[in-house]
């Protein structure tokens, strides 16, 4: 009777606190609604660095899941071309050759952590991933048709739900044309930042899982010594130092072979190409920016006997071993070459 | 008895619920400030014997004659220390790697200085032993591209200075001049008095990049070869030189 007498009175002052307690913590518990892309971290692989991400572009679940699919669709071309068209996942994410409109050729860079790269193309042109296939839409690449692009991805059994999940847009054509070929470059961007290979012979070798035999471990000794001096701009774990250098293969300059000038206008930049990596280097022939080399082997030999004085050929290039060349046997040149291709991570293609 | 008990326990309840709904929000309330943490902003210069360092065509020449330019300067700084007017030193853990050509790499801040009057300034120009340690720094690309290779005696470069000179015969060429490996760091003292206020402040470390070629050492790029790495005596005379490239200003 007693607390059943006063229990309206104590159920109000619990109420009341109830109330209070809500009230004085509102800033501390926001109501979460779970709505929006699921936001998403990369796994970075041992000894790499922090990715570069653009915060103006999150890395979501459902960003990745549209940019995966653009990739090899040809929804984005008039000419039946993709991105996997010239990016083929056998080949590192790269195919042998790209000819321009003025008939020059370029070794397609393979689309392989490029994460990790702070500036893209052979003479580091774009310094954004996130817009590196502005110019895909292009008559030169897709040669896309506003109207059929608008047209296709609207009306597309997927593509209008996927964007909305990804970026919230509930109407495709309600974007401004450049707009939306932001997003599918987004998308796209948000894909390729998830290509990372770290799974070839050599990772594993680094990780003790397994030995590296006779040739590649001598082969190893050449790459990391002044030896071979492949290490100073090919260095480990990215295989690239990512920065720009002329490492000899030309004399004169002209035409695409000016390099980072072309960017810059510096002279002191004629003949600079950015490092490739040398990971998955095996399935990128041909080589060098031009693809002049066929293989590993003429590589090897180029960086032996072929080396050519300019102004600006690096400093490292120079060094008194270069210029009377590596002097290697050619045991050691196959040993190199070896070397090289325990970077191939079979997984990275194969998956 | 009864309602007065309840009026009596229900006071007793509010007051309770004031104090758990005070204690509740506890994390809302301004934390207490911290105790003022010194910052001392250091900032480096560089010039080649007064010359301003401009990355550009050969137009400098070092003592040994060589005309040369400078197109990198990567290294680390590590080993800071402060020594008091009482002389005792105050010791810093930082490491830090610098790049002239990048506005960025060239301000750093110390952290835990006391303020008040200080008569020398040490530092080490690459690692001691103990932080030369292969994949030992964070695995950012600055450190990742000064590793220096296992089999070659692991840890990281200490200090790489490239660009271009004119050889014996006039022709332009490269010069890589790296050091690493243990014992190869350059220990700079810096006997000077100097303020630190209280708060932030700065100090001013400036670097003739020509010292690396002349003091005590004259390097001959024609004599002692264009790169340095893996050669004793090439790293041992730019370590040298090294103790002798900073001023305070």
């Amino acid at each position: 009777m007693y607390l059943h007498s006063n229990r309206p009175k104590t159920v109000l002052i619990l109420g009341l606190g109830v109330l209070l307690w809500m009230v004085a913590c509102t800033k501390d518990e926001p109501v979460v609604t779970p709505t929006g892309p699921t936001p998403i971290e990369l796994t970075v692989p041992p000894f790499f660095p922090k990715p570069y991400l653009n915060p103006d572009n999150p890395l979501t679940y459902e960003g990745v899941k549209l940019g995966k699919k653009l990739y090899s669709d040809a929804i984005l071309s008039s000419n039946g071309l993709s991105c996997s068209s010239c990016h083929n996942k056998d080949l590192s994410y790269s195919t042998p050759l790209f000819t321009d409109k003025n008939g020059a050729s370029t070794s397609v860079p393979p689309h392989v952590n490029l994460a990790f790269n702070p500036n893209y193309n052979w003479n580091g042109s774009l310094p954004i991933l996130d817009t590196l296939c502005m110019a895909d839409f292009e008559p030169e690449f897709f040669n896309t048709n506003r109207d059929t692009l608008y047209r296709r991805l609207s009306t597309h059994a997927e593509y209008p739900g996927l964007f909305r999940d990804a970026f919230g847009i509930e109407n495709i054509n309600d974007l401004e044309y450049r707009a939306l070929k932001l997003k599918i470059c987004y998308a796209i961007s948000q894909h390729i930042r998830t290509l990372i290979s770290a799974d070839s012979k050599f990772d594993k070798y680094v990780m003790n899982k397994v030995n590296l035999d006779a040739m590649e471990t001598e082969g190893m000794s050449i790459f990391f010594s002044e030896k071979g001096d492949c290490f100073h701009c090919h260095g480990a774990p990215l295989f690239t130092d990512n920065i720009f250098h002329n490492n000899g293969i030309d004399e004169t300059f002209t035409g695409l072979d000016q390099g980072r000038f072309l960017v810059t206008g510096d002279p002191k930049h004629l003949g600079l190409f950015s490092s490739p990596t040398l990971r998955n280097i095996e399935y990128t022939a041909p080589y060098m920016h031009d693809g002049r080399f066929e293989t590993l082997e003429e590589v090897v030999e180029f960086y032996n006997s072929g080396v050519k004085h300019s102004e600006t050929l690096d400093p490292l290039m120079t060094k008194d071993n270069k210029m009377t060349g590596l002097q290697l046997t050619d045991y050691q040149k196959k040993c190199l070459v070896a070397f090289l291709k325990t970077l191939s991570d079979l997984q990275f293609v194969t998956d | 008895m009864k309602p007065g008990n309840h009026t009596y326990s229900s006071r007793i309840f509010l007051v309770a619920l004031t104090l758990v709904l005070a204690g509740a929000c506890n994390k809302d309330d301004t934390p207490p400030p911290a105790p003022p943490v010194q910052e001392l902003t250091i900032v480096v210069g560089y010039n080649v014997d007064g010359a301003a360092l401009v990355s550009s065509q050969i137009q400098y020449t070092n003592a040994a004659g060589n005309p040369f330019s400078v197109y990198t300067l990567n290294y680390y700084l590590s080993g800071f220390s402060l020594q008091m007017m009482d002389g005792s030193w105050k010791e810093l853990d930082d490491i830090v790697y610098l790049d002239a050509f990048n506005a960025a790499k060239n301000t750093f801040i110390l952290k835990g200085i006391p303020a008040g009057n200080y008569k020398a300034f040490k530092l080490i120009i690459g690692l001691e032993p103990e932080n030369n340690v292969s994949n030992s720094l964070p695995p950012t690309v600055d450190n990742i591209n000064m590793s220096w290779p296992d089999m070659m005696g692991g840890g990281y470069h200490f200090l790489k200075l490239e660009g271009y000179f004119k050889d014996a015969n006039a022709v332009t060429q490269g010069y890589a001049m790296h050091v690493g490996t243990n014992t190869f760091h350059s220990e700079v003292v810096l006997n000077q008095e100097y303020a630190i206020s209280t708060g932030k402040d700065t100090l001013k470390l400036n670097m003739n990049i020509a010292e690396w070629f002349k003091n005590p050492n004259t390097y001959d790029l024609n004599i002692q070869g264009n790169y340095s790495m893996g050669r004793d005596s090439s790293m041992r005379k730019l370590s040298e030189n090294g103790s002798n490239v900073f001023t305070l200003e």
